[in-house]
């Protein structure tokens, strides 16, 4: 934005030299030019300095403009899980509006299980995207059809995401800015034909429109009136003040005509479409129409109706005084003053302007979110660019964020929260119970929910990211995943004792872990004693593979630093964030492969090129074998163990894999839990790390059970790597048994290694050979579906 | 690169041994039609633009060892041989573990190895790629 154009540069007319040489003239003469003079000496370093301050602003204003964050566009496609109520959360996230026959986009309407959905075009970390108006419709638990507006069956639908928040300049100033190239003509016309009808014609300043407003305002004995220009505005704009003062007013003419000196009228009304104030977010000021429509209608401007176009228009006179959402007859009154506006000047014609005042304001209830919805994840967002960009670059460049949160999901989590801890205050446990939630996809890491508060809004400690606590019993599937590395010495049949057990410690004291309900259970299968989290045998077994090795265990997850190699980390004596335990069942949970947490995916500049893009990443563990038996104890917790309760919120054919942890004194209340495709760690207990009463079970499970009833689930299926296979067993031997024993299960081993023992309804359990290690065929059961 | 690595070593041979012989699995239409894009991109030279596709795939459909090893063989030609094994070896691990995707799957696994110094490995690998299709498929 430069070049003058000197075609514009005005001349001062000047006054003919008085001919006469009569004396009294000549004083007249001399004193005109030394008030000349005088004043020339003031008016013209005066307007030099005025002439540097408009070009200053103007030329070398850059906009610092806000990064966008954005949730995780949904996908949708035929058989996807889903839910009519989860589908309807993402839409009003995203800000789409139910409308009759859904025919603009943002819009959807809703019968039933049927919706019609039109998208916006969206610019996508991949590409971009054009609207589209298609059809879902849902039953049985996922998407049963997905078609075209013509009806023709598609397989696939991308939803442009929800903003989820902005990372705004520190002069807090929102804006998108637009190209005068871009936006509605409509725009460009009403504007003038509202605010400035001689734009076209006068040097920034209009004389006529000036006397008029003076003639008005006299007659009132007040301002009803203003006679500015559009540059003339800009200018105010620019230098925020509104001080009404003679020589205010003066300095802010004459810099508009300086203004219009410099510049073209295009460069002005670009720079005025960008800059006017036409809205307030808190502390947070809306600049331009382009956010503006964004704001209030939650489109791209260049979406916008005519009397869509009409309301930001009539915001101009005053933002705050007809703000929609506050006060929408007055609103209401602007808009169809601006729209008759439109009508008079032969913008709009009758038929369009009937329609266009017949419609109501379409304002959005909310306003995007801003970045108090969301303020855990976005804190974690912002941990996860640090490294990469500048703090000052995020509040600048205008990125495009695209993260992992699933809006659905975040709001499950978030009301589980809270009507959980409610009811476990209602339950007589403390009212200031806190509690931290993590939801992620198993298979590739994506963060799809988080939560860092018992009020999800609220901004401060993020326990999610920032609570080191015990973990109690959610470290055991450590101990034993160390164990079942040892097929010849442990498979989950495998007998341990539950008996007392005493250890001196290093520092002399005497150690005698017992267990949660204070009985020792004696001889008890791996399986058991996992599943129902007897403390004594995990101990044996922990201190039978070593305590450095659960040490070098934790090494797999870069977590080896935070512990002592002491035996109470077999108890889970080890404090860890709710995010790292996350990351650590994240890895069981998709078979021992290791994608690492993420929340961001991709960033991209304002003109939409990828700066960055963060792949999906898997890292094996070692031991896939040992990592799948654990994953089988884990689903026996849900379905027998310790985690039977979540029976109570889940339906009971859903096979859900699961570990409860509470700390000593009741300080501390974990639960992991996962299905087929999402995990979710909960963690419940008092900042102050006081007793809070609860236990994995009564606490932590409780709301993860309200969480997970809310979202789309699938069963999980087990993969068996390599060397491990399923075989028959019989539930109440604890033994190998066949297909055809009374209530024989499924369950895996290592196939090179098989229990000894087999049930007594077997022909080797009845002939007594229940030592031999040779398998006949028709014991294995082939196949490596569960 | 006159002739790709990942066709001369990991695609053709192991298309070879199956001897035209494939078995595949019906997939989601949502899946056939992003790994469609894939192969176009890939066909144009844009891996990030495959690569981009195929995780989209695998939001879909997470555990399918054709677009495990799909991708496996993207990183392959971007050179990011930790993670071309690391997918291969994910792919084996779920997939059927015999004919042409498992020799695919080994292929893969033996290319990466070798970059990576492990010619050893890279070697057993190969071994294994062969033994592909001696292994009949378990029956029920």
């Amino acid at each position: 934005m430069t070049r003058k154009r000197a075609a514009k540069r005005r001349t001062k007319p000047r006054k003919k030299a008085a001919s006469s040489s009569a004396a009294p003239k000549r004083r007249l003469l001399k004193f005109s030019l030394l008030a000349l003079g005088v004043l020339a000496g003031l008016f013209l370093p005066w307007m030099v300095y005025l002439d540097h301050t408009v070009k200053t602003e103007f030329e070398g204003r850059k906009w610092d403009l806000p990064s966008r964050v954005y949730a995780r566009p949904l996908t949708l496609f035929p058989g996807q899980p889903m839910t009519g109520a989860f589908l309807l959360r993402e839409l009003q996230a995203a800000g789409y509006r139910e409308a009759a026959g859904a025919n603009r986009p943002g819009s959807y309407s809703r019968n039933g299980d049927r919706f019609t959905i039109y998208s916006r075009d969206f610019q996508f970390a991949d590409r971009k995207q054009a609207a589209l108006r298609f059809q879902v419709s849902v039953g049985s638990g996922e998407v049963a059809g997905l078609a075209d507006h013509r009806g023709q069956a598609i397989s696939l639908a991308r939803l442009d995401p929800a903003e989820i928040g902005s990372i705004y300049p520190l002069h807090n100033e929102d804006r998108s800015v637009v190209r005068l190239d871009q936006v509605p003509p409509l725009l460009i016309t009403g504007l003038q034909a509202v605010e400035d009808r001689q734009f076209k014609h006068h040097y920034g300043v209009d004389l006529k429109a000036i006397a008029r407003a003076l003639w008005a305002n006299l007659r009132h004995r007040r301002v009803v009136q203003g006679g500015s220009t559009i540059t003339q505005q800009l200018v105010k704009n620019y230098f925020l003040s509104h001080e009404q003062t003679v020589l205010r007013k003066l300095n802010e003419a004459m810099m508009a005509v300086l203004l219009e000196w410099r510049y073209s009228k295009p460069e002005i009304l670009e720079a005025y479409l960008n800059e006017v104030w036409l809205g307030q977010q808190g502390a947070r000021a809306i600049h331009g129409f382009g956010r503006a429509a964004e704001y209030y209608f939650n489109q791209p401007l260049e979406r916008l109706d005519g009397d869509q176009l009409a309301l930001l228009i009539g915001l101009v006179k005053g933002a705050s005084y007809y703000n929609p959402r506050r006060h929408p007859e007055r609103a209401l009154d602007r808009r169809n003053q601006v729209l008759k506006a439109f009508l008079d000047t032969g913008l709009m014609d009758a038929a369009a302007y009937a329609a266009a005042r017949g419609r109501p304001l379409q304002v959005t209830a909310q306003a995007r979110s801003g970045q108090a919805s969301y303020p855990a994840f976005i804190d974690l967002v912002k941990r996860q660019l640090r490294d990469q960009y500048r703090e000052q670059d995020l509040r600048s460049e205008g990125l495009r964020i695209f993260t992992t949160l699933e809006p659905a999901t975040q709001a499950a989590a978030e009301q589980s929260a809270e009507d959980g801890l409610s009811a476990l205050a209602a339950a007589g446990l403390p009212e200031d119970l806190q509690s931290a939630m993590v939801v992620v996809d198993i298979h590739n890491g994506e963060i799809q929910a988080l939560v860092g508060d018992r009020l999800a809004g609220r901004v401060g400690f993020n326990r999610a990211l920032d609570a080191r606590r015990q973990i109690g019993s959610v470290i055991k599937p450590l101990v034993y995943l160390q164990a079942l590395q040892h097929p010849e010495t442990f498979n989950l049949l495998t007998e341990v004792e539950d008996l007392p057990v005493e250890l001196r410690l290093a520092n002399g004291d005497l150690w005698q872990p017992r267990n949660y309900d204070g009985e020792s259970h004696g001889t008890v299968t791996l399986l058991e004693a996992l599943s129902q989290s007897y403390n004594q045998a995990t101990v044996q077994v922990g201190l039978k593979v070593g305590v450095p090795n659960i040490v070098q265990t934790l090494g797999l997850f870069n977590l080896q630093d935070a512990v002592e190699p002491v035996p109470s980390i077999l108890l889970g004596a080890a404090e860890f964030t709710p995010l790292e335990v996350a990351q650590v069942y994240q890895s069981l949970a998709a078979g021992g492969y290791t994608s690492p947490l993420r929340a961001v995916t991709a960033v991209l500049d304002a003109n939409g090129t990828a700066l960055s893009r963060y792949p999906l990443n898997l890292s094996p563990l070692p031991r896939r074998d040992a990592v799948a038996l654990v994953n089988y104890a884990l689903t026996q917790v849900v379905d027998k163990g310790t985690g039977r309760g979540l029976r109570r919120w889940l339906p009971s054919d859903l096979t859900v894999a699961g570990k409860t942890g509470t700390t000593n004194e009741r300080r501390d209340s974990w639960f992991v839990g996962y299905t087929r495709n999402r995990l979710g760690v909960v963690w419940v207990g008092l900042d102050d790390n006081r007793p809070a009463g609860v236990t994995g079970s009564n606490a932590a499970l409780q709301l993860w059970g309200r969480a997970f009833a809310r979202l789309p689930l699938k069963s999980l299926t087990l993969d068996l790597p390599e060397g491990v296979g399923w075989y028959w067993v019989d539930p109440v031997e604890m033994a190998l048994a066949t297909e055809d024993c009374p209530g024989a299960a499924k369950m895996p081993f290592a196939e090179a290694a098989l229990p000894a023992r087999y049930a007594s309804c077997t022909a080797n359990g009845r002939s007594g050979r229940g030592a031999s290690q040779k398998t006949p065929w028709w014991r294995k059961w082939f196949g490596k579906n569960n | 690169m006159e002739e790709r690595e990942v066709d001369s070593r990991v695609r053709n041979p192991a298309s070879a041994d199956s001897a035209g012989v494939q078995v595949r699995p019906l997939q989601n239409p949502a899946v056939q039609e992003l790994t469609r894009g894939a192969l176009a991109a890939e066909a144009a030279g844009d891996l990030t633009g495959a690569a981009v596709l195929l995780e989209r795939a695998l939001r879909i459909e997470p555990r399918d060892p054709e677009i495990l090893q799909y991708l496996a063989e993207i990183k392959l030609q971007q050179q990011d041989w930790q993670q071309a094994m690391n997918f291969a070896t994910r792919s084996y691990d779920i997939g059927p573990r015999v004919g042409e995707i498992c020799s695919r799957n080994w292929r893969t696994i033996g290319v990466a190895r070798q970059h990576l110094g492990d010619a050893g490995g890279s070697r057993e690998a190969e071994r294994r790629a062969g033994q592909c299709m001696n292994t009949r498929p378990p029956s029920l």
